[in-house]
């Protein structure tokens, strides 16, 4: 080191620089080789890139959605169980309604063991074509949540299918439903887009009694 | 402690010169670094109230301002651009100056852009709160807040240029060339992302691939590189070991600059992409173990025999910390990108884990670390005090390791759950409560240390603490290793 109070000017700028100074060497490259272990796998992970790209192209289509599109097989398809269909359906239905069917105690109305589930399909389909507000009663109990209208989103087939699943799941016990009736109730609410209130639907259903016992 | 210099025999020239070289760089770095820790306490702070309102939603739910839709994207802007991004240019320009052996160009402009970039972040985060964010992640901001970043981001880059085509310096030493690389790809990332999301330059799906490629690579081409070349100059730097190999270093870099690119479809795994893009973000994810095990086996053998530092150093602790985390949170994510991990772990938890593994435990703590060796070489002062370098050390990393493994663990669950459709929603949400409490109280240790650290630089930058009495270390012996390690370098230059 310096010798103190040196004139020097380098001496003085090192020993106002402490920090700068008491520093190892500037960081230099080693030359150790490569291992080979590690080359092995890089070679590994390059063979399971290419694999995995020639597994999953999806085609390399731009319009397909699934890396392993299933091939379509020629002929009639078997016919779907509604059931099957209606449960894949009734997954829109969870968040309110949830798995079992219960729904939310005061919030949403249950669907296990209610008669609008089981009892006239027609008024079923009704609430499903066109959604209902509340308040309402179930069971008893008043709920006044709203829900909303599922024309838009399913057709025919599905809805009657979603209806077919809950008149039959968690010990409900009813007919099954057929596209053809809701496709007869969606045709009748053409022009007649509103939600239903508990009043109005009780109207519409006397009606569809009325027009029944004719 | 005396003043004798440590380490192996410098000449007298090196050692003005590095003198003269940090000295050209003190004010722009010093502006950039304060301004990055005083966006870290505003991060935190935003953090803390978005982490609260998950468990506690009424808990300031009357302030429209700061609504979870609004608090949360400012978190995230803040620490990436705020926070994370000025830390890195601040490391950047220290690191390129000296690397390249001048000084830094244009003092004055690199100061004014750190400026101007601070009033990208204010005008940002303020219209978000106020309700003109967008929901495209990463890119909350407002259209109009480009320039602030974009203007800086090119400044850098030219600064960052023109060093390197002046260099002094023989050879071209690893940092140098991630550091040149990330800055190229800032502007890039950025300027096409936000033509592309903002400007309608593509429109439907391919914004959203376009904000995920920007989303990803900000994190992977942007603050990765520089922080891996900054544990690339400190490890070798503080120890005064050469790094373990050249040749790894060489495809490590070139391995990230290929396949990173791809790898930010992995977010959009199930959601409606055209299938190849997935499966090639899959790959490119993948492929990531290679630069990834090259980093860890070049640190990790750098290291090896000197690892005792590690008790004395708070530079080295944090960095060796930082690096470690980058091997661990690297092949937590390629692994995540997988489409079989995907359908359990896409939109829980689990994400958020990682990300905070990622960007915290990696990122952060090397730049913690780099901030600890470079505050007192351009500010000529020593950090005051030892026990303030160890709170923050303490809660950063059991903050952040509690926070990484919780949620990584209650997320993997809460993914199973979500997928039996038997369990009913609510009841995930009642089985991730007590990790989101956890991740508060972890989420706390962090600010604590962060205005631990705060205190700190506040007092190396007000000169009332001024010591001059050796470097601030964990342990305050005179370390035998230096002896040891002085040695071990004469050793090898007699060798050469």
């Amino acid at each position: 080191m310096s010798a103190p109070h040196s004139d020097n000017l380098p001496d003085r700028i090192i020993q106002m620089h402490e920090q700068a100074v008491r520093e190892m060497v500037e960081p230099r490259d080693g030359i150790s080789p490569t291992p080979v272990t590690f080359l092995l796998m890089c070679f590994f992970f390059t063979a399971w890139g290419g694999y995995y790209i020639a597994d999953n192209p999806g085609n390399w289509s731009g319009m397909e959605y699934n890396e392993k599109p299933a091939t379509v097989a020629a002929g009639p398809s078997a016919p779907i169980d509604p059931m099957v269909m209606g449960k894949e359906v009734f997954g829109a239905c969870t968040q309110c309604h949830q798995g079992d069917g219960k729904g939310v105690a005061g919030t949403y109305p249950p669907l296990v063991a209610s008669d609008y589930v089981t009892g006239d399909e027609r008024r079923l389909a009704a609430i499903l074509v066109n959604g209902i507000n509340g308040p309402f009663v179930v069971n008893g109990a008043t709920y006044s949540s709203e829900m909303p209208k599922w024309r838009d989103y399913f057709n025919d087939e599905e809805i009657a299918a979603v209806m077919t699943y809950i008149r039959n799941s968690w010990g409900n016990k009813a007919p099954a439903v057929g596209k053809d009736t809701v496709a007869k109730v969606r045709a009748e609410l053409a022009d007649k887009p509103n939600a239903w209130t508990a009043s109005s639907l009780a109207e519409f259903s006397a009606v569809v009694a009325k027009g029944e016992t004719k | 402690m005396s003043n004798v210099p440590e380490g192996p025999a410098e000449s007298r020239l090196e050692q003005v010169s590095r003198i003269l070289i940090d000295d050209s760089s003190r004010v722009p770095v010093l502006i950039w670094f304060t301004s990055s820790v005083i966006w870290l306490l505003l991060g935190s702070l935003a953090a803390m109230i978005s982490s609260i309102k998950l468990h506690h939603p009424d808990f300031l739910g009357g302030i429209e301002w700061l609504t979870f839709g609004r608090i949360r994207p400012v978190h995230l802007d803040i620490v990436f651009f705020g926070w994370s991004s000025m830390a890195a240019v601040g490391a950047l320009l220290w690191l390129q100056a000296r690397l390249c052996h001048v000084r830094l160009p244009w003092p004055l402009l690199l100061s004014g852009l750190a400026m101007v970039w601070n009033v990208g972040v204010v005008v940002g985060s303020v219209a978000v709160l106020a309700g003109h964010g967008s929901s495209i992640e990463y890119l909350e901001f407002p259209a109009y807040c480009a320039p602030f970043f974009a203007v800086p981001a090119l400044g850098v880059l030219a600064a960052n240029v023109k060093m390197y085509l002046g260099k002094n310096s023989q050879h071209t030493y690893v940092s140098q060339w991630y550091l040149l690389a990330a800055t190229v790809w800032l502007p890039i990332l950025y300027v096409t992302a936000m033509l592309c999301t903002y400007f309608g330059l593509v429109q439907g799906v391919s914004q959203a691939i376009t904000n995920w490629w920007f989303g990803h690579n900000a994190l992977g081409l942007w603050v990765t590189p520089i922080a891996v070349a900054t544990a690339y100059y400190l490890i070798p730097k503080v120890t005064g070991r050469p790094v373990h190999s050249y040749h790894l270093s060489l495809l490590g870099f070139w391995s990230l600059a290929i396949f990173y690119n791809w790898a930010g479809t992995h977010h959009l795994t199930g959601g409606p992409l055209p299938a190849w893009t997935i499966t090639v973000g899959v790959v490119g994810s993948m492929m990531m173990f290679i630069p990834v095990i090259t980093v860890a086996i070049n640190h990790h053998m750098t290291m090896r025999g000197v690892f005792h530092m590690l008790k004395t150093s708070p530079t080295l602790r944090f960095t060796v910390f930082g690096s470690f985390m980058y091997t661990v949170a690297s092949f937590q994510g390629s692994l995540e990108a997988l489409r079989s991990h995907q359908e359990i772990t896409h939109f829980t938890q689990y994400t958020i884990g990682h990300a905070h593994l990622g960007l915290y435990g990696f990122f952060s703590m090397i730049m913690f670390g780099a901030m600890y060796y470079i505050f007192p070489r351009i500010t000529n002062n020593e950090w005051s005090s030892a026990r303030l370098i160890k709170v923050h050390f303490w809660g950063s990393s059991i903050g952040v390791l509690a926070y990484g493994i919780g949620l990584c663990w209650a997320g993997w669950w809460q993914g199973l759950m979500m997928n039996d459709p038997s369990i009913p929603f609510l009841q995930t949400v009642e089985y991730v409560k007590p990790y989101l409490i956890l991740r508060s109280v972890s989420g706390a240790g962090m600010t604590i240390a962060h205005i631990a650290f705060a205190i700190s630089v506040w007092r190396i930058l007000s000169r009332h603490h001024f010591v001059m009495s050796g470097p601030t270390l964990f342990t305050t012996e005179r370390p035998a290793w230096r002896e040891f390690v002085n040695e071990q370098n004469k050793r090898e230059e007699m060798a050469q």
